[in-house]
């Protein structure tokens, strides 16, 4: 089924609409979440976490590729699984469970500041991409938004394996360069 | 800024770039391999060779009595074969500008033809990822200067380390690439002693390439 057809299903309210996108993007929303998790129980929490959020988000939401909004909804979804999972593998002593407990005083980090930074930085990176050439940008994509390993990434991008990693090392140092000059604290 | 920040800016990535790289993942850029194809075609040559050679003998020479046969074809053909590795080690060289010219137009140069020679070193210390090294003469490279304190960081394809080791204070040739806007950090794939070491190399390898 095409993408207009299944955004439609969920402005419709039509619960085949998750039906629809598990059947055509399931095993795409898995590998993003398998990357950064390496786990199949949690990949496929994120996953279904995924479905529930797709639902949740459209309407108001009507992207014109599914796939890209789907992707972005698990990669931040897994994400915060990782990211919650490690805390919880450091409760293993009194000091860091107090840590956790005065956590609860805290904000999950997810400030107005925080996202405003995070905003400005997704802008900079942006640009920055833009001024690669193709295979730089590819291959940074490929290994830093996707999380493929480096063999993947130089499989598809169709080039050696080592100069994957020289263009990946070249773009990581042009872009503290880049953050530093448009004034990013590092 | 930690690298959670930067992961989660990544998720804000613009659309059409994300799409560019989806499409790459379904269906890959197939990588042309160079050398492969030379190998291929220098093997082909050489067996039309081998088979003009063997069927053209109504038009050899008469041999003396007294030669040995295979002298005087060996004799005859050495000429010829000595002009075909000379055409494959020009062939190499061809491929290895067409690849400087690949890379001068990504912002990188390679020195891995006659026209861009290595530079000759002498090696100061080792650490993990390479060498340091000073230049005793710049080769006719252009890049580098006598004197120069190099920092030298290993490719993937490092033939020499399995080879005789190399030790501080040996004088070696690097063959080398660099980014225009980077010129003190060198990545070598090779490091001979002799410089016609690196070619003889490359062409063994790929022979086995085709080979296997």
């Amino acid at each position: 089924m095409q993408d207009e057809k299944i955004v439609e299903l969920y402005w419709q309210r039509d619960e085949s609409a998750i039906r629809e996108t598990r059947d055509k993007y399931g095993a795409y929303l898995h590998k993003i979440a398998y990357n950064i998790l390496s786990d199949a129980e949690d990949s496929y929490e994120s996953v279904n976490d995924t479905y529930l959020a797709a639902w949740n988000s459209m309407p108001p939401h009507k992207p014109s590729v599914l796939s890209t909004y789907l992707g972005k909804l698990t990669r931040r979804i897994s994400i915060d699984i990782f990211r919650k999972r490690n805390r919880q593998k450091r409760q293993a002593t009194e000091y860091s469970v107090s840590l956790n407990e005065l956590g609860d005083c805290l904000t999950d980090g997810n400030t107005p500041e925080n996202e405003y930074e995070v905003k400005l930085l997704a802008e900079c990176i942006n640009t920055f991409l833009r001024t690669l050439s193709e295979d730089a940008r590819n291959t940074f994509i490929g290994r830093y938004y996707f999380l493929d390993s480096v063999k993947d990434v130089a499989k598809y991008c169709g080039m050696s394996e080592s100069k994957a990693k020289t263009l990946l090392f070249r773009t990581r140092n042009s872009l503290r360069e880049y953050l530093k000059k448009e004034g990013f604290e590092l | 800024m930690n690298q959670d920040k930067i992961l989660d800016a990544l998720n804000l990535l613009d659309d059409d770039m994300i799409e560019a790289v989806d499409v790459l993942r379904i269906k890959p850029k197939v990588r042309f391999k160079w050398g492969h194809s030379l190998a291929v075609a220098a093997c082909v040559a050489v067996a039309v060779f081998g088979a003009f050679a063997f069927w053209g003998s109504d038009n050899s020479p008469e041999f003396s009595a007294d030669s040995n046969i295979e002298d005087n074809v060996f004799q005859e053909n050495a000429e010829d074969i000595f002009e075909e590795e000379k055409s494959s080690f020009n062939d190499i060289a061809d491929t290895e500008n067409k690849n400087n010219s690949n890379c001068a137009e990504e912002g990188r140069i390679e020195s891995h033809s006659l026209a861009w020679p290595p530079v000759y070193v002498e090696i100061l210390e080792f650490n993990g990822r390479g060498l340091k090294a000073c230049v005793i003469r710049d080769n006719g490279c252009k890049h580098f200067e006598e004197n120069e304190i190099l920092t030298v960081i290993y490719g993937d394809e490092y033939y020499a380390l399995t080879t005789p080791d190399f030790k501080i204070g040996d004088k070696v040739y690097v063959f080398y690439w660099i980014d225009k806007n980077d010129r003190l950090t060198i990545y070598t794939s090779d490091i001979v002693y002799e410089e016609n070491d690196y070619f003889e190399k490359r062409r063994i390898q790929n022979e086995e390439k085709v080979c296997r």
